[in-house]
């Protein structure tokens, strides 16, 4: 069990057409750990977090999962592997958030079978990780933009895969709810050795919860290591083009970064 | 919510439905110029099925009566149910597939492709025998196959699908075909009364034959849609997220708009162009079962072969001796109900 889970990316080029989108990618995602891809609007986070779940077409033996090329794995075999919460979500039909929270099954769940009742036990475990349980019979349609996202999540958890990717999956949460999502993850990587691959544009919430990181700009990894290496002045300064200070958080020993102004 | 709490209720209403619809078309059966009893219509009805003929007096019902209710009427009722169910059951595939509330056969083409398919059939001299229909239903068919294609062609980019364009393209590709069949009528008078039936849509030619040429294209139809509910609902909700959960997309995709298009053709064929079903029976289902096709689709299934019952039975009996062509009535309930959704998801976008 131990290679289960195991994400890596290897001289990856990918062009949306002719626009070059993410440049020669060299990246490992290990079981147990929490990374974090950080890095300006635009600059292929989530290319990359694509390319990952075999969302868009790459090349052949750029991606590889649990040692295997990713090309050659069938899609139902993926989706135990690899679960993903995308940046965005929106659902056109009003179903119930129990119903969509159950789609995470899908994988598991044979064509003419119904859904079973340890389905239904994965399906509540979700949707309390997630804190949406007062939600389950709520329509997709009527809940908020940061309880959709939280839906999103639970049904990436109820998928139960060794891997699961996060594309901002805090962006619209509350403070509580971000603390509340990015501990869960944690645990997850931690207590049950998943791999966690997330997408934040919060600099302080990236630099407590993930154990690496990985900086992007125009398609490149600038740098990736631990977050005191990776989230230097200079760095932020280079990539995000601002001025900014950074401190030690007190409590964690994590760097704690005070943006001072744009330049 | 109006249908997520009561879920358990949804079987013995599915089950009334049914019953409903049986009631319907037996009253179907009795209406009609010809004046017959209810009763009358029950006794022929139960001397013809299995096991019970011959064992049912019919005596005070002439020959004729009986003609007229099993030659005529039942094939007409069984064809607009057969109809009807299949249409409801294609547009509320094509709005899972295209998550688009507003997809359905007519409105993205698919039916005067088909239209335009037998069009070209007819004016080449096929007629109504079971080879000419099939023939017909065949070069239905490849219309509607290829105009899907072209549509859906027009309006995807990469993996993306815009929702306005496949509206507009499927209108804009309906009235190109609809101009050919005009032009192709000019050059066949003779012909022309045959083929207005099939840009109208009417089931006053109905006959057991077109019920056998519908009936197989219908029932494998309906089935590889009934095994594909589930991977409907996921792709109904996004297509990246169906393929992250593990669905074949593109080849589901693939079947499911193969499948629309035989079942529309199917229908085009042999009762031509009838606009609408698909739109509103879906739509006031979901309204009321929610959007879950596995509880959707049967009801669309028994909502639509309804729907066409009553309308081809006021097509019958509003204006008697004349006949209205069933595609107007369908249209005359389904034009404001679209500009009610346009209106609607309007409001949603401001
Ligand atoms: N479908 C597409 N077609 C063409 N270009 C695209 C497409 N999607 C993204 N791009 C381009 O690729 C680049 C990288 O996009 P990507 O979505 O990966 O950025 P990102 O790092 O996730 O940004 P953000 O922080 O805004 O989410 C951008 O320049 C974007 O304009
Ligand atoms: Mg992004």
């Amino acid at each position: 069990m131990e290679t289960q889970g195991l994400v890596e990316v290897k001289n990856l080029n990918y062009a949306y057409g002719e626009r070059k989108v993410l440049e020669d990618i060299c990246a490992t995602f290990r079981p147990g750990m929490v990374c974090g891809l950080l890095g300006p609007n635009g600059s292929g986070k989530t290319t990359l977090l694509k390319n990952m779940a075999a969302l868009l077409e790459a090349d052949k033996n750029t991606v590889y999962v649990n040692g295997m090329d990713i090309k050659t794995l069938a899609v139902s075999q993926l989706a135990k592997e690899i679960s993903v919460v995308p940046q965005n979500s929106y659902i056109e039909f009003d179903f119930s958030v129990f119903d969509i929270v159950m789609m995470g099954r899908t994988p598991y769940i044979r064509r003419f079978a119904q859904e079973s009742s340890t389905d239904v036990e994965i399906v509540q475990w979700a949707m309390k990780t997630a804190r949406i349980e007062h939600l389950a019979e709520r329509s997709i349609k009527s809940i908020s933009g940061g309880e959709l996202q939280r839906v999103i999540i639970a049904r990436a958890l109820a998928q139960k895969s060794n891997i699961i990717l996060l594309d901002e999956p805090v962006s619209q949460l509350d403070i509580s709810h971000q603390l509340s999502i990015m501990e869960t993850v944690r645990d997850l990587a931690h207590e049950h050795g998943l791999t966690i691959v997330v997408v934040l544009h919060d600099l302080n919430l990236a630099a407590e919860f993930c154990d690496t990181l990985y900086l992007l700009k125009d398609g490149e990894i600038v740098c990736g290591g631990v977050p005191k290496e990776v989230l230097t002045y200079e760095r932020i300064e280079q990539v995000y083009q601002i001025v900014c200070l950074v401190y030690e958080n007190p409590v964690s020993q994590k760097p704690h970064i005070i943006p001072v102004h744009s330049r | 919510m109006s249908s997520f709490g009561n879920r358990k209720f949804i079987k013995p209403v599915f089950i009334l439905s049914i019953l409903g619809v049986i009631l319907l078309a037996i009253t179907s059966l009795f209406l009609g110029t010809a004046n017959i009893r209810f009763p009358d219509v029950f006794r022929i009805l139960l001397s013809y099925l299995p096991g019970l003929k011959g064992r049912i007096p019919l005596d005070g019902i002439s020959d004729s009566t009986i003609s007229i209710v099993i030659k005529l009427r039942l094939p007409r009722v069984i064809l607009a149910l057969l109809s009807g169910a299949g249409l409801a059951a294609v547009g509320s595939t094509m709005q899972s597939l295209f998550r688009n509330p507003m997809a359905e056969p007519g409105l993205l083409g698919i039916s005067s492709g088909a239209g335009l398919g037998a069009t070209i059939a007819i004016v080449i001299g096929f007629g109504d025998s079971i080879f000419g229909l099939g023939t017909t239903a065949i070069a239905a068919f490849i219309g509607a196959l290829v105009t899907v294609l072209i549509v859906y062609n027009i309006s995807r980019t990469g993996s993306r699908l815009s929702q306005t364009v496949l509206i507009l393209a499927g209108i804009a590709i309906s009235f190109m075909n609809s101009a050919v069949i005009q032009l192709l009528m000019i050059f066949r008078r003779d012909r022309m009364d045959y083929i207005m039936m099939w840009t109208m849509g009417s089931f006053s030619t109905a006959g057991w034959n077109k019920i056998f040429i519908l009936l197989p294209f219908l029932v494998i139809g309906l089935t590889l849609i009934f095994i594909h509910t589930r991977h409907l609902n996921v792709i109904s909700t996004g297509e990246e997220t169906a393929k992250s959960l593990g669905i074949e997309v593109e080849r589901t995709k693939k079947i499911l708009l193969a499948v629309c298009s035989v079942v529309t053709a199917a229908t085009v064929a042999t009762s031509g162009i009838i606009g609408f079903v698909g739109l509103i029976i879906p739509h006031v289902l979901r309204l009321l079962v929610g959007s879950d096709q596995k509880s959707l689709m049967p009801f669309s299934v028994v909502g639509g072969a309804a729907f066409l019952v009553i309308c081809d039975t006021l097509a019958r009996i509003v204006a008697p001796p004349a006949e209205i062509p069933v595609g107007a009535i369908t249209a005359v309930f389904g034009s404001p109900f679209f500009i009610a959704l346009l209106i609607r998801s309007k409001r949603s976008v401001m």
